[in-house]
């Protein structure tokens, strides 16, 4: 299986609202995909409509080439993650995963065995209205693993986990890509991908605008480059501006640099004796190539603070 | 009709008996049905050796405590399926299985169940606990023979208030599928059980005999065993009316629930 969920021309609307337009994008296996773009940007939408609770207006989305509904025991394809919470507050954890086994011919046993994946086992007989977000999350990760599916969909799997359980998932995500699964997760903040995801979807406003591996959407963000401290300021500005760089100043003894790599600012700046206090080179981050990506497609954007002075 | 997906069923039950409070709700409708019941028989009383005494239908008499079971009935299987719709449950079923027909078919099938079954125990039990308290409250030979439950016409009208129980269930899940909240969807059906006996005798019987023709509540019908040539309805066509609205209740709901997004 080449391609594990191909969205093909998907639209979507509310009354006047478009909720997606012309969506498009595959998920491959093997890999994490992460799904990000701000609230409101149709994540949730596309998942339900994969997973055919939702209609689209037009085009499709497939699921190893078939549509969902078409699938027989589909969970035994495709494991998904909703929202957590919703489970009957009055339902026991175990029970919770006992019909949702049953309903795909699923032995009871491996109720048991995702329990244990997932860390509540002691929980098991557990009421789940008394569960935390974090042990919601977990139980949804469990239910999505019943039908040991070679596709994940999980939607903000990350929300309510606490550090631990971020990490766990990070971990357990990987390796579930490493065993050539297709595991696509939503997010809408692109710092919990960071370490997760090796590829990403990136839609706003129901469109797609980025379909990117997490290296490549890195480098396509302009370098922001080298900030540097030194007592002699003047002159090393001078020097570094007669060197092909571009200098800014900022506050204080800081100076701004791009068009010179690091080393080379270090060894000019060595080598005509004048001193240097720091010398910082900025990544590029996730979070600014995000941003960004999707400026223009927040729904309710906050208007820009300037600082006084 | 598409087949029935017995695992889906299967799925259903756990859902329904894993809930705690299903049992204990169960027991309870059970025990006001019966407990009412018994409280109209032992109130009751008679005097049948006086003339014009003896065409009361002790076979109804013993089972009134219907009219707070069929509310609870309404009121239970609406619940049921309006709790997993706000609850979102809704999604893992339809993610689980996506035939919504199938879904649909398995709920109708367990709740049947447990409120056939449910309401047989009621209908048996008020039965037998009424016979001795009307006995006791003059309902005796000559004006009213004995009775036994092995009787034709007990037999009828103890099994078909458990069927009309199970039309009602069966209208309460389709009408609570349709409406999606519990409350409006009992509020309505409870108005539609209740207002036919409630206007029926300030309503001119131009009026008040099609409302106990045509709702529901024709199926109380089927509990009668004296032949009453004035009855709006027969036993078998009251039923049957109570079922053709659950039947074209769920007509709807599957109607809606197959195309509405979830």
């Amino acid at each position: 299986m080449d391609v594990a969920i191909e969205v093909e021309r998907v639209t979507k609307r509310y009354g006047a609202t478009l909720a997606l337009d012309a969506l498009y994008f595959a998920v491959r296996p093997g890999l994490v995909t992460g799904f990000v773009g701000p609230n409101g940007a149709g994540k949730s939408t596309t998942i339900r409509i994969i997973l055919g609770l939702a209609a689209p207006d037009d085009g499709r989305a497939l699921v190893g080439g078939r549509a969902y509904a078409t699938l027989d025991s589909p969970l035994r394809h495709v494991g998904a993650l909703l929202d957590a919470t919703a489970t009957h507050p009055g339902r026991r954890a175990a029970d919770h995963l006992v019909w949702i086994a049953h309903s795909n011919g699923i032995a009871r046993r491996r109720v048991d065995d995702v329990l244990e994946l997932v860390g509540l086992t002691s929980v098991a007989r557990k009421r789940t209205g008394g569960f935390s977000l974090g042990m919601a999350q977990r139980l949804g990760l469990a239910a999505a693993m019943l039908g040991d599916p070679p596709v994940l969909l999980l939607d903000e799997p990350v929300n309510g986990l606490d550090p631990d359980g971020i990490r766990w998932l990070r971990g357990f995500l990987r390796a579930l890509a490493a065993e050539g699964r297709a595991v696509l997760v939503s997010s809408h903040l692109m710092s919990e991908l960071e370490d997760t995801a090796d590829h990403l979807i990136v839609i706003g406003r129901g469109r797609l605008l980025a379909d990117t591996s997490m290296r490549d959407l890195l480098m396509a963000v302009p370098a922001t480059g080298v900030s540097l401290r030194t007592p002699d300021r003047a002159a090393v500005m001078h020097l570094l501006a007669n060197a092909g760089a571009t200098v800014t100043s900022s506050r204080g003894d800081q100076l701004v640099v791009t068009g010179l790599v690091p080393g080379r600012i270090a060894e000019l700046v060595a080598g005509h004796g004048y001193h240097l206090d720091e010398l910082v080179s900025h990544r590029p981050s996730l979070e600014d190539a995000y941003l960004q990506l999707t400026r223009h497609a927040v729904d309710y954007p906050t208007s820009r603070i300037e600082a006084p002075g | 009709m598409s087949g029935v997906d017995t695992a889906v069923v299967r799925a259903e039950w756990t859902k329904l008996r894993s809930l705690p409070g299903n049992a204990v709700a169960v027991v309870a409708v059970v025990a006001l049905t019966v407990g009412l019941s018994a409280f109209m028989c032992a109130v009751g009383h008679t005097d049948a050796t006086r003339p014009g005494q003896g065409d009361d239908d002790v076979v109804v008499n013993s089972l009134r405590g219907v009219y707070i079971g069929q509310i609870a009935v309404v009121a239970f299987a609406v619940g049921t399926v309006a709790a997993e719709l706000t609850t979102g449950v809704i999604r893992t079923t339809f993610t689980a299985v996506p035939g919504r027909r199938a879904v649909a078919v398995a709920k109708a099938i367990t709740l049947s169940g447990a409120v056939l079954a449910s309401g047989l125990a009621t209908s048996v039990l008020s039965f037998l606990v009424c016979q001795p308290l009307l006995h006791a409250s003059g309902f005796r030979p000559p004006a009213y023979p004995i009775v036994a439950l092995t009787e034709p016409a007990v037999v009828r009208a103890v099994t078909g208030t458990a069927l009309y129980l199970t039309a009602l269930a069966v209208l309460g899940l389709a009408a609570g599928a349709i409406a999606r909240h519990a409350a409006p969807s009992i509020t309505a059906l409870a108005g539609l059980l209740l207002a036919p006996v409630a206007l029926g005798s300030f309503l001119p019987n131009a009026l008040a005999d099609p409302l106990q023709r045509y709702t529901p509540i024709a199926g109380l019908a089927i509990q009668r065993t004296v032949h009453d040539a004035s009855a709006p309805i027969g036993p078998w066509s009251g039923l049957g009316v109570t079922w053709v609205w659950a039947l074209a209740a769920s007509a709807v709901a599957v109607w809606v629930i197959e195309r509405r997004d979830v």
